[in-house]
């Protein structure tokens, strides 16, 4: 019986070192193990999807939606969790719009973890998905870019890709307000891939509402006014801007051909792009405009100043002769804008130096980019007055030797329109309804040569004038024809054949309310400005000046 | 029947007089225990079924507690009846084991679950011969080695219940059923220790053990497995190792307090049999270490309160009994807590009181019953009994009144005693 009872000691003594043994362990795996143990857990149940914040809706002056974001899920799958690849491919090929044995192959594929079925799927049939209840089958929620108004702006507006990023124009330039910033949610998963416990850690902060200087209603009737251009003339392109020259806003911005921004990838990449910032061209006679502004600034010639001038011009080894071919005459400084002389504005050139000259080409901010909020901004060229030839001087004061951008030329000829401020255009009027302030400009000159410079761009629609075709009744215009040879860099020689009409205009003429330009590159059955483009003008303007009530003058 | 009645009529009197400590703590200790099990069983259960649709959720509950109300009631009614009766129903009861054992092999008969065939009977009848041969086992064991004469000297001397013993291994270990095979060897081997067999042959036996468990279980493929992933679970998480690794990430993943009751993300899906074999992992995900250890102190207070019963009982028959019956519950206790904290290779045992596992709750609780009974002062008088126990079966009714006394007798000395040791 003594051993009985001692041996039971032993037993006990054998159960408590057993059990004491089991504590420590369990101890060290709660403990020491624990981080990494649980690390494993949550490494296996635990995932934190971003929740994608809502993307600013981009809108015109108006309200007008341009660029809206709605709910839309990416739907994947996780192939070897579902059950039946074929009936489950059955089951979601209507809702994902795909043929049956197309979506069945997806899920077929037993060596990935993962499979994209559609990407940004309407949250309407996502949720159609998701009551299915279909093992393996995920939906990622998420945002799709719509462009309501289709082709409306769309080179200005630009174009997200699929990770909710801007790509290209202001979608690209104002991410980072546009994006707004990315939540983090926290899923606790069961084995079969089911959501046990959803949280939000941090919640999505929705992208900045963008408010735009452009006007809906005008972009539209230029881009109307493009197309009937684009028809007509068969050029390769066509731009066109709308600014109002008191405040530096662009009212309307637009690029033919059409591309629809709701499937930018349709569109070649020279329709994309928005070559208001991004071309560069040789602006030709609409270029004349500075230097004569340039001239009468600095005391140079006066409106009135009159120039013998014979049909041709000799510079260094150039000759320089008229686009129509005339005889010796005798015009004012007036008369040689009005009738884009070139032998006139090289002979306005030539007195002013090449100094001077080259001073006035900067002040008016060519050769350096104009700071508006658009991405992907051209800086042009102008070459430094040390690199000037011989011959230069008669190439510059026509716009020739120089290669500017259509905004470039936009923003100098604000300048003379609103009485002498420099000041770069703008397109982002409100951020999330605050008024972005509008850029600070600099007087380049003064009140009276701008006004004495629009008195004289009136002559280009005066009787002979070079768009004396043009009228609004009612209104005074002003403006200025270009009709510019492109620059063949295969044969290092201007072409013969590849032109740029364009037109340069304001109105009213006396107080400018709207600056409007019009570049169209390479048309094909007329070449000259007076034709091609002021025209164009004509009907922008004869649409936005009632549209705007602004009184005749 | 009128001095039956005479019988019952007595009890009352007698329960007036106050339980040995050791029998209050066990049954506290199994409350305690049962409580836990049901608590855990729905939790580490609800889930699950719940998302496989199979009713609201409270399926293995309501077995749990059925099977659990079952064992209750029998480990009452053993706990009150004497310890005679156990003696002359062990021999039928492991001829029974036996026979259900053999029964159980036969196709069409034996039900197969997860490639094992262990199961008997149909529907809620269905029960594991092997878990009745486990108790049939240690009642036959302590029978024999109490009958006995003299000390024991030599593993011969016990021949025939290392015969039966074997025969039963064999044919549970080949169901297959490694654990519930081992349990039994264990439980065994700790009666041979208390029994005072030398301890040269115990070592030699194990040591043979040792190799026979280890050519059984380098025989089959996914037992060769099992004994590599042991050595390295997360070498193999994805298949092998699956289930070790899982049930090391919900009781590490629970820290020292755990993610708080009901909140296991483990028992969904992730962790293989949750509410049954790996339920202390689900006890250590929800309630952290400090649950693992509360369930540890229970199974010690068990120890230590039977082996206190064993070392008080009065004759050779109840102190094997009361000893059997604790190493029985502590070795299923220990060879579970083991593998689920990857102390032991992949056996696949239920948690004694905790695990769902129906006819393991009931075996237990009626063990359970015996071990209470010895507690109360139970014992048999084997020497003086055995030898015309068959003679005299139909005196039961003798025997039950003379027990009855004696029980009484002994309620008494035990008091006494722990007054003394008070």
């Amino acid at each position: 019986m003594a051993l009985l009872e001692r041996r039971i000691g032993l037993l006990f003594a054998c159960f408590l070192g057993l059990l004491v043994l089991a504590a420590a362990r369990a101890v060290w795996l709660g403990t020491v193990k624990g981080g990494s143990l649980a690390n494993a857990a949550a490494s296996q149940q635990v995932t934190s999807p971003a929740l994608p914040a809502r993307r600013g809706t981009i809108v015109d002056r108006k309200g007008v939606e341009l660029a809206v974001s709605e709910p839309a899920d990416d739907v994947s799958a996780t192939p070897y969790l579902v059950k039946n690849p074929v009936r489950t491919a059955q089951r979601l090929a209507p809702l994902l719009g795909k043929p049956a044995d197309a979506v069945a192959q997806l899920l077929a594929r037993r060596n990935t973890g993962f499979v994209f079925l559609a990407r940004s799927l309407p949250a309407d049939r996502a949720a159609q998905i998701d009551k299915l209840h279909l093992p393996g089958i995920d939906l990622t929620p998420g945002h799709v870019r719509v462009y309501p108004r289709q082709t409306l702006a769309s080179q200005l507006l630009g174009s997200v890709g699929i990770d909710g990023r801007g790509l290209a124009g202001l979608e690209y330039s104002r991410d980072s307000i546009l994006h707004g910033q990315d939540g983090r949610r926290r899923v606790v998963k069961d084995a079969l891939g089911q959501s046990i416990n959803v949280r939000d850690t941090k919640p999505a902060r929705a992208g900045a509402r963008l408010e735009l200087t452009i006007d809906a209603a005008i972009q539209d009737n230029v881009e109307r006014v493009l197309a009937g251009v684009g028809q007509m003339y068969r050029p390769k392109g066509a731009t066109a801007f709308v600014v109002d020259p008191r405040t530096g806003e662009l009212l309307a911005l637009a690029n033919w051909p059409r591309v629809d921004a709701n499937q930018p990838w349709t569109a070649p990449p020279y329709a994309s792009q928005d070559r208001a910032v991004g071309f560069t061209y040789e602006p030709g006679s609409t270029f004349k405009a500075f230097t004569v502004a340039g001239a009468i600034e600095d005391g140079t010639v006066k409106p009135d100043t009159a120039f013998n001038l014979a049909p041709q011009i000799q510079v260094a080894d150039r000759t320089i002769g008229e686009s129509h071919p005339r005889g010796p005459v005798t015009l004012t400084t007036a008369q040689i804008l009005a009738q884009s002389s070139n032998v006139g504005a090289v002979t306005i050139g030539l007195k002013m130096g090449r100094v001077r000259f080259d001073q006035w080409v900067r002040r008016f901010g060519f050769g350096r980019r104009t700071g508006v909020d658009l991405p992907g901004e051209e800086r042009g060229l102008v070459l430094p007055v040390a690199k000037y030839s011989g011959s230069t001087m008669g190439n510059l004061p026509i716009g020739q030797g120089i290669s500017v951008t259509p905004i470039q030329m936009a923003q100098a000829y604000t300048a003379i329109a609103n009485g002498g401020i420099l000041r770069p255009l703008h397109v982002v009027r409100r951020v999330d309804g605050r008024l972005v302030p509008e850029p600070k400009g600099h007087r380049v000159i003064s009140q009276r040569t701008a006004q004495e410079l629009r008195q004289m761009l009136e002559g280009a629609f005066a009787p002979g004038g070079t768009a004396s075709e043009v009228s609004i009744p009612g209104y005074k215009l002003a403006g200025k024809t270009g009709t510019a040879n492109k620059f063949d860099t295969a044969t290092g020689q201007y072409s013969k054949s590849a032109y740029i009409a364009s037109f340069m205009g304001f109105a009213p003429a006396l107080h400018p309310r709207l600056l409007i330009g019009v570049m169209v590159d390479e048309p094909q059955t007329n070449i000259y400005g007076g034709v091609v483009a002021a025209p164009a003008f004509g009907s922008i303007a004869s649409f936005a000046l009632p549209y705007l009530r602004i009184p005749p003058g | 029947m009128p001095r039956a009645a005479a019988a019952n009529a007595k009890r009352p009197r007698s329960r007036t007089v106050a339980q040995p400590l050791e029998y209050n703590i066990l049954l506290t200790a199994t409350l305690c225990l049962l409580a836990f099990g049901a608590i855990m069983v729905y939790s580490a259960s609800s889930a699950r079924t719940l998302l496989q649709g199979q009713g609201d959720g409270s399926s293995f509950l309501v077995r749990y507690v059925a099977y659990g109300a079952i064992g209750f009631v029998a480990m009452h009614v053993i706990a009150r009846r004497g310890l005679d009766g156990v003696l002359r129903l062990t021999g039928p009861l492991l001829a029974f084991a036996l026979v259900c054992l053999v029964l159980v092999k036969l196709p069409g008969l034996g039900v197969t679950v997860n490639g094992a065939r262990r199961w008997l009977g149909a529907g809620p009848l269905q029960f594991q011969p092997s878990e009745v041969a486990k108790l049939a086992l240690v009642l036959y064991a302590a029978k024999i080695l109490a009958h006995r004469p003299g000390r024991l000297k030599h593993p011969r001397q016990v021949t025939p219940l290392l015969l039966v013993t074997g025969l039963a291994v064999l044919l549970v270990a080949s169901q297959p059923d490694l654990g519930t095979a081992l349990v039994i060897c264990f439980t065994l081997c700790a009666l041979l220790i208390a029994a005072g067999l030398p301890m040269r042959y115990l070592l030699i036996g194990a040591g043979a053990a040792a190799v026979l468990v280890l050519l059984y279980a380098l025989s089959a493929s996914y037992r060769r497995a099992r004994l590599t992933t042991f050595i390295n679970p997360w070498a193999h998480a994805g298949d092998a190792g699956f289930q070790a690794v899982q049930g090391q990430i919900a009781l590490g993943s629970g820290g020292l307090f755990g993610r708080g009751l009901g909140q296991s993300v483990q028992k969904v899906f992730y962790l293989p049999e949750a509410h049954t074999d790996f339920i202390l992992a689900i006890i250590g995900e929800e309630l952290g270490v400090a649950g693992v250890m509360a369930v540890l102190f229970l199974y010690g207070l068990v120890a230590y309160a039977g082996l206190r019963v064993a070392r008080r009982a009065s004759g050779a028959y109840a102190k094997l009994l009361a000893a059997g019956i604790t190493s029985l519950i502590l070795s299923q206790a220990c060879l579970n807590v083991f593998t689920v904290l990857g102390l032991a290779p992949l056996t696949g045992v239920p948690l004694p009181f905790i695990s769902y596992g129906s006819t393991n709750l009931t075996v237990l609780l009626a063990g359970m019953g015996l071990l209470l009974n010895v507690a109360n002062g139970g014992s048999a008088h084997l020497r003086a009994v055995a030898p015309r126990n068959a003679k005299r079966s139909r005196h039961g009714a003798d025997d039950r009144d003379r027990r009855g006394r004696d029980s009484g007798a002994r309620r008494a000395g035990a008091g006494r005693s722990r007054r003394a040791a008070g």
